[in-house]
């Protein structure tokens, strides 16, 4: 929302400085809309603009995420989870390519990845959108894919994934950001930085969690707010039977290393403590 | 006769979910007779006892291969080709077909029927995290 603000009062201070007589229309940032999946931020400021097409905002009812053109894959995916969003309806794994992309994009299909080593690795899982049978196909969109080690997908990062399910039904309401950064991994047939020139290998994967008990929203985040980021090798042989807690980091960290910018909708006090908190996984559970 | 006809069709065809897996011909002695059971799938697969087995309606299993999609590239409809051949020919030669998933995140998927005093059908993975 601080975003569109900015944006208007820059279309105000433009349009009052023209005259109606001048024809050259000045190029404004496009406002980010609003999205319950954006409440706390979005981290890289991302527009829905075909101009910026490595930091491209794309916003869906389920998620929001970055799309990276160049590399064929999100920079990020945000979403709200809650018990909200969770049903019991079955798992369509319908992976497809996403026509939400602008025309002439290349659409990343599911056989992109065949045959690399790599699986096609869930931002925003399937098991967290399970109210509707829609809600749970938009997590097969090849949109919310990033190539991942075999062994990240299926333990660590799944055994995570997990745990913020476990939480929604004990009553938090968590806001989550997922993305990755740097170039290379590891996967079952080797390291490689590209999948066939299609789909860029990441280096790394992280995720950060903002977990609002009591079913509070956004408003009711505090600098106390329980928070846990994590940031993983994408490399079989650095995540091969280890838990996520000795992955964890502060998000202060992950900023610094994916280039991202997190809880920007919070005010700064707020901000400044949810980035510097580490969390303990031998502690007490949430 | 049926190994014969399926064998050569299964080479190289991949089952997908996060990972893309080799599908495998199944077969083995049933001399009782009787549709297998889902406590029976454990013994079949050689997994562990208390390993989580669910049944499923066969079209679980052959609908996201077998139904053809406007965004296919050749690839994908190669397979989607030989998936149908070997619904097809698995249809007409087994009776009583059922459809299980054994486990969790890595999950065995086993289609069968019987045939001659035999469960025969085919066996994949599916990774689903």
């Amino acid at each position: 929302m601080r975003d569109f603000k900015i944006s208007f009062c820059l279309l105000l201070a433009l349009s009052l400085g023209c005259s109606k007589s001048q024809t050259v229309q000045p190029t404004l940032p496009l406002p980010v809309p609003v999205s319950v999946h954006l409440s706390l931020g979005n981290p890289t400021d991302a527009r829905p603009d075909a101009a910026t097409p490595d930091n491209f905002l794309m916003l869906k009812d389920q998620f929001a995420l970055s799309y990276n053109k160049a590399k064929g894959s999100p920079n990020w995916v945000c979403w709200e989870l809650s018990t909200a969003w969770l049903g019991d309806i079955d798992r369509g794994d319908d992976f497809r390519p996403d026509p939400a992309l602008p025309a002439g994009w290349y659409q990343v299909l599911p056989s992109d990845y065949t045959n690399s080593g790599f699986d096609r690795g869930h931002m925003c899982p399937s098991a967290d959108r399970t109210r509707t049978a829609a809600d749970n196909s938009s997590t097969f969109l090849m949109s919310n894919m990033t190539p991942q080690a075999p062994q990240l997908n299926r333990e660590p990062w799944a055994r995570f994934e997990d745990y913020c399910r476990t939480l929604a039904r004990k009553g938090y309401r968590l806001y989550i950001v997922a993305g990755v950064y740097g170039s290379g991994g590891e996967g079952s047939k080797g390291p490689l930085t590209s999948i066939f020139g299609k789909v860029s290998v990441p280096a790394r994967n992280y995720k950060v969690i903002v977990a609002v008990p009591n079913g509070g929203t956004a408003g009711d985040v505090t600098a106390s707010t329980p928070v846990i980021a994590l940031d993983f090798p994408n490399v079989v042989s650095l995540v091969d039977n280890k838990s996520w807690g000795g992955f964890v980091t502060t998000a202060r960290q992950i900023e610094k290393a994916a280039g991202v910018t997190l809880f920007t909708g919070l005010p700064e006090k707020v901000r400044a403590g949810l980035l510097d908190q580490r969390f303990d996984p031998m502690g007490p559970p949430l | 006769m049926m190994k014969a006809v399926i064998v050569p069709l299964l080479a190289g065809l991949l089952y997908p979910s996060e990972s893309d897996l080799p599908v495998e011909f199944f077969s083995r002695e049933w001399p009782q007779g009787k549709p297998v059971q889902p406590g029976e799938v454990p013994a079949l697969l050689g997994l562990p006892e208390r390993i989580v087995v669910t049944e499923r309606e066969p079209s679980a299993f052959w609908d996201r291969v077998t139904a053809a999609q406007p965004w296919h590239d050749a690839r994908e409809r190669e397979r989607t080709r030989l998936f149908t051949e070997v619904k097809d020919i698995l249809e007409s030669q087994l009776t009583t077909i059922r459809y299980f998933e054994a486990g969790k995140d890595e999950i065995t998927l086993l289609l069968i029927g019987l045939s001659d005093g035999q469960v025969v059908g085919i066996q994949t993975k599916a990774v689903r995290t």
